[in-house]
């Protein structure tokens, strides 16, 4: 069964349509990548999928599923924007979390933060912004979910923590579970993917098998993108 | 699950208001002992301005209590929070309901604040028989006992505060199903469907007293006591009714789903 | 360890060559259990199906093994691990040699500047 499955997808905000008839699937075991420069309908993705906007027409599946509360303890949603209290402890963050999602390993959570040197007395509000998205980040890898849903997890890193953050991705998520990860930096994640959806002014403009692709172009996956918007 | 997400609520909304509940009872505490020698003229001034403190506190609580409530529900549901909110794995009517009990519990305790701030200030035998005077004298002319005058009285308090709340809700989740001036539509839906019901408890209200043939009282300076009565009645019972549909429309129009911002 | 990959090579065929490396430089010795697939995709940071799909080819080249619970090992067979070390060196003189040719460097320059260099 397909992880995810959106079939004909549409949406509008006033009289703009930012996106066209989006028709993807994410197969069990895969790391997707959707890339895009800013503003071409990535994110509306993502906050369709987790029922943060209404569709406009077509469907979206998840294992099945339509968009509702099954899907959410199927999904662990990593948003771009901090969306935690910043008034909270990071292990007050933790304990809610535990208490919302029945996957949540607090143990696992608790290790992270120790392995990416956060201290889980400290106060959001007193951490950076780079300190704030690796709690996020190990919020979410912290689940065992069916489909982990990355929205520029490499947003505002440097490149040393790039490698970090990128670690701490590939040796979290659980076997047979699958990632969608957009980006708008192809080079920092391009070999980590298995599957790439290139999306240009909200339409699927190529999708592929990265080393096919990569094969057939005889350059990287950056390179390609670079040369289709040209 | 309900209660996880009753109790998450409450402590935010309550953050804040716990400060001013502490600084109002300990204005009304000071006081009351100041009191003691209030009849040493400089310290019955000192005693009626911290009164007068301890009643700005009561009236900023409440002010702040409703402020809570709509700041909450809208920051929960459209803004940053909302990518947690709406990704929990719990209904949208788990959700709703939770706002709901949560900002009920929190009026309640802010009324039960108030009114133990004043009455700290404000006890003592000779006010109450005051009051009740002042009351009964008011009532003489209705033939109605105080308690019952007061417990009529709570009670429709009670309810229009339900549905006033409610409504919020409404026009809140009405309003941000807009793309754009979401706040502004969310007024004028609270404004119109507001009117619309007070229009309806009106003609509710005059279609009984014609039944009890009472109707030209309603144009008329004095009414009688079965009409003040069934005014009443008809209004506690008229909120009562519009709380529980404003609440079933509110969450009809949130299960429709959320465009967050 | 998260090297750069080469851009126009499929990333599985780079890892092959990097875990060879690894094996004929005797990083890891023969017998020596090798990481999981998980461990290898986060320390490359790639794909573990593009790991997966490099041991698959490494372990039909008979350089390494896998024992059916246990995991994956380095291959016990000295010649293997030998022959893939002069396959190693024959590559890397031929690419030298091509590069030369393409210099235009003789064959007796390469020869005498190897001499004159005989602490190598």
């Amino acid at each position: 069964m397909n992880v995810l499955q959106i079939n004909n997808l549409n949406k509008s905000f006033q009289n703009k349509q930012v996106l066209k008839d989006i028709s993807f699937t994410i197969k069990p075991n895969r790391i997707v990548g959707l890339l895009g420069k800013n503003g071409c309908g990535k994110t509306t993705i993502l906050k369709i999928v987790n029922d943060l906007l209404t569709k406009d027409s077509g469907s979206v599946l998840v294992m099945g599923n339509p968009i509702s509360v099954e899907t959410k303890k199927l999904i662990s949603y990593l948003p771009e924007r901090s969306y935690l209290d910043s008034d909270s402890k990071v292990i007050e963050v933790i304990k809610f979390f535990e208490t919302f999602y029945s996957d949540f390993n607090k143990d696992k959570a608790r290790k992270l933060l120790k392995e990416l040197g956060l201290d889980e007395n400290a106060r959001l509000a007193k951490m950076s912004k780079g300190m704030k998205e690796k709690v996020g980040l190990v919020l979410v890898m912290s689940r065992s979910a069916k489909l982990y849903v990355l929205d520029e997890p490499l947003g505002g890193v440097d490149p040393a923590t790039r490698d970090v953050v990128l670690k701490t991705i590939l040796s979290n998520f659980d076997d047979g579970a699958s990632m969608l990860i957009t980006t708008h930096i192809i080079s920092d994640v391009e070999s980590i993917l298995d599957d790439v959806i290139f999306i240009n002014d909200g339409k699927i403009i190529l999708q592929g098998e990265a080393e096919t692709l990569r094969e057939e172009h005889g350059a990287s996956i950056d390179e390609i993108f670079r040369r289709l918007l040209k | 699950m309900i209660l996880n997400l009753y109790k998450h609520d409450y402590k935010k909304m309550s953050k804040i208001l716990n400060y001013m509940y502490v600084i109002t009872l300990a204005f009304a505490l000071v006081t009351r002992i100041v009191s003691i020698w209030e009849n040493v003229k400089l310290i019955f001034i000192i005693k009626q301005v911290l009164a007068g403190f301890t009643i700005a506190g009561a009236v900023n609580i409440i002010v702040n209590t409703f402020v809570h409530i709509l700041k909450n529900v809208i920051t929960s549901f459209y803004k940053d929070e909302s990518y947690l909110t709406h990704t929990l794995p719990v209904s949208k009517t788990q959700l709703l309901v939770s706002k709901y009990l949560s900002a009920i519990t929190l009026v309640v305790v802010s009324v039960l604040v108030c009114f133990i701030s004043l009455v700290t200030v404000y006890y003592s035998p000779e006010t109450i028989t005051m009051l009740k005077t002042l009351i009964s004298a008011t009532l003489l002319e209705f033939n109605m006992s105080v308690e019952a005058f007061i417990v009529m009285v709570v009670l429709l308090l009670l309810f229009q505060t339900l549905a006033l709340t409610t409504l919020s809700f409404v026009a809140i989740i009405k309003g941000y199903s807009y793309n754009e001036k979401r706040i502004l539509f969310g007024l004028i839906w609270f404004f119109v469907i507001y009117i619309v019901s007070g229009i309806v408890m009106l003609i509710v209200s005059a279609i009984i007293l014609a039944l009890q043939g009472n109707a030209h009282e309603l144009l008329s300076e004095t009414i009688s006591q079965q009409t003040f009565k069934t005014i009443v009645i008809v209004a506690t019972v008229c909120y009562a009714l519009y709380s529980v549909v404003y609440f079933f429309t509110a969450n009809k129009l949130f299960n429709k789903g959320v465009n967050v911002d | 360890m998260g090297f750069n990959f080469k851009n126009d090579t499929p990333i599985y065929l780079q890892i092959i060559e990097e875990i060879k490396k690894l094996i004929i430089t005797g990083k890891y010795l023969p017998e020596q259990k090798l990481p999981s697939v998980r461990d290898f995709s986060a320390s490359f940071c790639v794909n573990p199906n593009t790991v997966q799909k490099a041991l698959l080819e490494l372990e039909s080249d008979g350089l390494i093994y896998t024992e059916r619970t246990s995991g994956k090992f380095v291959t016990n067979d000295l010649t293997v691990i030998e022959n893939a070390k002069n396959e190693a060196i024959v590559k890397l003189t031929l690419n030298f040699l091509n590069e030369a040719q393409t210099l235009g460097i003789t064959k007796q320059i390469i020869i005498d500047i190897i001499e004159s260099e005989s602490d190598l």
